[in-house]
């Protein structure tokens, strides 16, 4: 079978959405754990649902957002950092470190075990890369904890973030590494970028050759309200970069791009034996619900490029990478999802067993 | 305009981190660098310590085990130089202490004494644990004075330091291993760990050595004694085969003599008149020559029990005709001293199985002793009867009898009561002892008892009941075996040729003239050339032959007559006469063609009586 894996988010019910707006963002209130729970339960049912061979558990407790999950509600973090601006005219900022020493405030593996708690099925962790999480680092520098200083915890607390998912049993660990497009969005010489990979390269020697075999990158144009923050970005200028980091799985967002010829040749010149390319078959973004035979047609499609034996499926991106991200219904993601599995299934029987 | 403010302001941010990811990113490559060279270290210690391993697996000599040690152990440190001071034991229990050397060369230790005596070393001798010092000179045990001083004036610089001691399995302190660097804070933890393993190896490695060497000695010691015990044993053989070709020599050469005595005087006797000088005489000659005949047998019986050689012809007993005929034997010489035999012998005693003659010969031994210890007027009684599952022979006599003292040893070879050469009796001390080997031989025991000197003697002899045999399926129907007939008062070999073969003149006209007694026609021949022309010519009706002739002797002349047809005298009944009386003599001149063996010296009538049996009785 060809793989199929989900990126990780899936909208939040509105109840929950509610009740955390009510508790402005105090996501330990106790009052807020059934929500969580009744959430976390109701889309691992959901997933099994569709068919889809890996879950994960739509990312419901993560607050805010992908990103910043780790750090949120921490006292040495404040919430007036950088701020991301999208297609649609939106903002996200980011948060901003103010003291010394970082640690995260909570790890992934959580989300795991609690999932875990509700499906026998294999499921899927995603983890923020430590790159994003560099520009946490204030540009005016923090007095007595050094930038140096901070690189080294944040390589550390990243480290053991992916250690405890993969000791927990995630299927695989996902590496969130939106911000490569915003990275050569932010620096066209490639410079940024190149730091970002060799970042994420410090943080994946410290892993054995078998546990990189679960580990993957995930990059997109930054999905938020049905729009980008780096869709502007030319794949040319990033994918190159990105193979050059040291993992097996790379999740590419492709079903949202304007030339997925161009893509899937600039993806057949750079990858290597032993890497698995998921290529993104549904648009989150695009309100359009893909049917399965146009799922196929787009595995097919990239089957032309790239080996049987690498090839896989994913999402282009989250549904709702922000927590508060009501653009797109729970049923749409998962009618989405749906026609991912059984586009691939039917692209399966056409190019046949590996 | 706003966003790209916020861009510009992102960008500058996330610049300010790329020369901090890139000292991140040097850093790791060097803590790789590190990593990479700490595991090339871990794989070189690896392989010195499976190469250490393999080599004191396999070594045996004490020598190249601690040298290896020594090696394995200043390499893994990382010490400049390293010893390793070992004790080794001596044959004869001292122990001394040598060393071994890695990274120095000896001459720079040769000059120095042993480190024990200093407070620094004599932890490690006495096995109180491992010594790990960055800085020794530091260390107060270490000291700056004598006699506490800390290296020896001379020795190598040291500054680190590390001791181990090395135990064996027995709690047994074998030495230490010592380790030197000029340099301080050279021995890591893992340094001293890895030398307290080669330590552990190094101490089973050298019991190992040790007990080889020692079962290599032993080895070689039972190798030793296992040389010398052989050539014992062949010496011994060597000895032995001498002493019965001696003793078969001795027996042939005074027998021949005797039978030329004997023989004639014999003949002279039949033809002396009874109450002459002459006869009297005679007798004395005739007596004392069978008495040196009976101590040449005893000499041969002994040599042959005692060599295992004897064999018994057994056959089922009549012991009352037995005791009567050994009784008879001795009668004579009672009767010349009065001493009374009495027998009170129960015939339905048996039955036993035996062998005739000796048991005739032990009978004989017991009564002639009895006869030679009692004085004059003595008694002697000889009883025979059932005794539960034995039968017991007692011969009770009032005689001299036997000391406490001497009463254990009265079985044993050459010992007689009274050796000194002013001794009334006679003998060789061999009889009592024949007896006792025979009889048990028989599977039988025999007893002495005696109340003390003066008080009498009294043996026992214990043969086993044999189970009552059927008449038809008895062994033997011939009660005592065939000689048990007696010979005929007179025999008359009237008409018949006998051929007489002996190169002794004496021996040769001996035996012509008992035959020509006896009315034979005998034809003589003094080799075993003629004799066999004789055969041929004069076709005898039987041949009676001495064995010991020079160039070929009476078996090489059987031979040659049992090679000769029928006709031409081929299957003559032939008699071997010889002095040569042991029983392998006797089958050996069965074996070369003769019907009958008859020993030197001879009996006239036994003679007589022997040719007359084989006449007629061609093969």
């Amino acid at each position: 079978m060809i793989p199929t894996e989900p990126i990780g988010s899936i909208p939040r019910p509105s109840q929950l959405i509610d009740a955390v707006t009510k508790t402005r963002g105090d996501i330990d209130d106790p009052a807020l754990a059934p929500l969580f729970v009744d959430a976390i339960r109701d889309t691992l049912a959901r997933f099994e649902a569709t068919g889809s061979p890996v879950l994960t558990d739509g990312e419901q407790r993560k607050y805010h957002n992908f990103w910043d999950y780790c750090v949120h509600g921490l006292p040495n973090v404040r919430a007036d950092g950088f701020k991301i601006p999208f297609a649609a005219g939106h903002v996200r900022r980011m948060p901003r470190l103010v003291e010394g020493p970082f640690r995260y405030k909570r790890r992934a593996d959580r989300y795991l075990e609690e999932a875990q708690r509700h499906t026998k099925m294999p499921i899927k962790q995603a983890v923020i890369s430590p790159s994003a999480l560099s520009l946490l680092y204030p540009a005016e520098g923090i007095p007595g904890y050094s930038r140096d200083a901070f690189i080294d915890d944040l390589l550390t607390e990243h480290v053991r973030e992916v250690r405890a998912c993969l000791k927990q049993g995630a299927h695989a660990v996902q590496i969130d590494f939106t911000e490569a497009r915003l990275a050569v969005k932010l620096d066209p010489t490639g410079t940024l970028l190149a730091s970002f990979i060799d970042l994420n390269n410090i943080a994946l020697a410290k892993f054995s050759s078998e546990e990189r075999m679960r580990i993957g990158v995930h990059t997109c144009p930054g999905g938020d309200r049905d729009s980008t923050h780096s869709a502007d970005i030319d794949y040319g200028a990033l994918l190159p970069s990105l193979f050059q980091l040291n993992v097996t799985n790379y999740y590419i967002a492709l079903a949202g791009e304007k030339d997925r010829r161009r893509v899937l040749e600039i993806i057949r010149a750079h990858l290597r034996p032993g890497q698995r390319i998921f290529v993104g078959v549904i648009a989150p973004i695009d309100p359009h619900l893909e049917t399965p035979e146009e799922v196929r047609d787009r595995i097919l499609e990239a089957a032309n490029y790239i080996p049987r034996s690498q090839l896989a499926t994913t999402d282009d991106c989250g549904f709702s990478p922000f927590s508060d991200d009501a653009s797109t219904t729970r049923e749409t993601a998962f009618a989405k999802i749906t026609a991912r599995v059984r586009g691939t299934a039917l692209a399966d029987e056409i190019l046949g067993a590996d | 305009m706003r966003c790209d403010e916020e861009e510009q302001q992102l960008r500058a941010a996330a610049l300010q981190n790329v020369q901090s990811i890139l000292q991140a990113r040097q850093r790791a490559e060097q803590e790789l660098i590190g990593i990479k060279e700490a595991l090339e270290e871990e794989r070189r210690i690896l392989e010195l310590l499976n190469q250490t391993g393999a080599v004191l697996a396999s070594k045996l000599d004490l020598q190249a085990v601690v040298q290896t040690v020594t090696d394995a152990g200043t390499k893994m440190s990382g010490a400049q130089f390293g010893a390793f001071f070992y004790n080794v034991s001596t044959e004869s229990g001292n122990v001394f202490t040598l060393f071994t050397l890695s990274g120095a060369p000896r001459e720079a230790f040769e000059k120095l004494g042993h480190p024990r005596a200093t407070p620094v070393f004599a932890p490690t001798f006495k096995g109180e644990g491992t010594i790990r010092s960055g800085d020794i000179t530091k260390d107060p045990r270490y000291g700056k004075m004598e006699p506490h001083r800390g290296m020896p004036a001379g020795h190598l610089p040291v500054r680190s330091y590390l001791a181990v001691p090395v135990i064996a399995r027995s709690g047994e302190v074998m030495g230490g291993l010592f380790f030197g660097h000029p340099n301080t804070d050279v021995f890591s933890v893992r340094a001293e760990r890895l030398i307290e393993g080669i330590a552990s190896q190094a101490a089973i490695a050298i019991d190992n050595a040790r007990l080889y060497e020692q079962a290599r000695q032993a080895a070689e010691e039972r190798a030793r004694l296992l040389v010398a015990e052989r050539r014992a044993r062949q010496e011994s053989e060597r000895v032995s085969l001498m002493k019965d070709e001696f003793l078969a020599t001795l027996s042939h050469e005074l027998r021949t003599p005797l039978n030329a005595v004997l023989g004639w005087s014999n003949i002279l006797l039949s033809k002396t008149p009874g109450d002459s000088d002459g006869y009297r005489g005679l007798s004395a000659i005739a007596r004392n020559a069978r008495a040196q005949a009976k101590l040449i047998d005893d000499l041969l019986d002994m040599n042959s029990i005692v060599s295992g050689k004897i064999r018994l012809d057994v056959h089922l007993l009549d012991l009352p005709l037995i005791l009567d005929a050994a009784i008879d034997a001795v009668r004579p010489s009672a009767d010349a001293k009065s001493i009374v035999i009495r027998a009170i012998l129960d015939p339905n005693a048996g039955p036993v199985f035996g062998d005739r003659n000796r048991i005739q010969q032990v009978v004989w031994n017991l009564l002639s002793n009895s006869v030679k210890f009692t004085p004059k007027n003595g008694k002697i009684d000889v009883v025979l009867r059932r005794v539960n599952s034995h039968v017991e022979i007692c011969v009770h006599d009032t005689g001299v009898g036997i000391s406490t003292d001497f009463l254990p040893h009265v079985f044993e070879r050459f010992r007689q009561a009274d050796s000194s050469t002013t001794r009334k009796h006679g003998g060789l001390g061999l009889g009592l002892s024949i007896v006792k080997q025979l009889i048990e031989l028989h599977g039988g025991t025999v007893r002495v008892e005696s109340a003390g000197e003066g008080q009498g003697t009294t043996f026992v002899l214990l043969l086993p009941l044999r189970p009552i045999l059927s008449r038809a399926s008895a062994p033997s129907e011939n009660v005592n075996g065939p000689s048990n007939k007696l010979p005929e008062p007179y025999v008359s070999l009237d008409g018949i040729m006998v051929l007489v073969v002996d190169d002794e003149p004496d021996a040769r006209d001996l035996v012509a003239a008992v035959l020509s007694q006896a009315k034979a026609t005998v034809i003589t021949a003094s080799s075993a050339e003629e004799a066999l022309a004789l055969v041929k010519s004069c076709r005898p009706a039987v041949i009676v032959s001495d064995i010991g002739m020079p160039e070929r002797d009476g078996y090489d002349f059987m031979r040659d007559v049992r090679s000769l047809p029928g006709a031409d005298g081929g299957r003559t009944p032939a008699i071997a006469l010889t002095a040569f009386a042991r029983s392998e003599d006797r089958t050996r001149a069965m074996l070369s063609g003769y019907q009958v063996h008859v020993a030197k010296p001879i009996e006239p009538d036994e003679l007589v009586a022997t040719v007359k049996s084989q006449c007629g009785a061609g093969m």
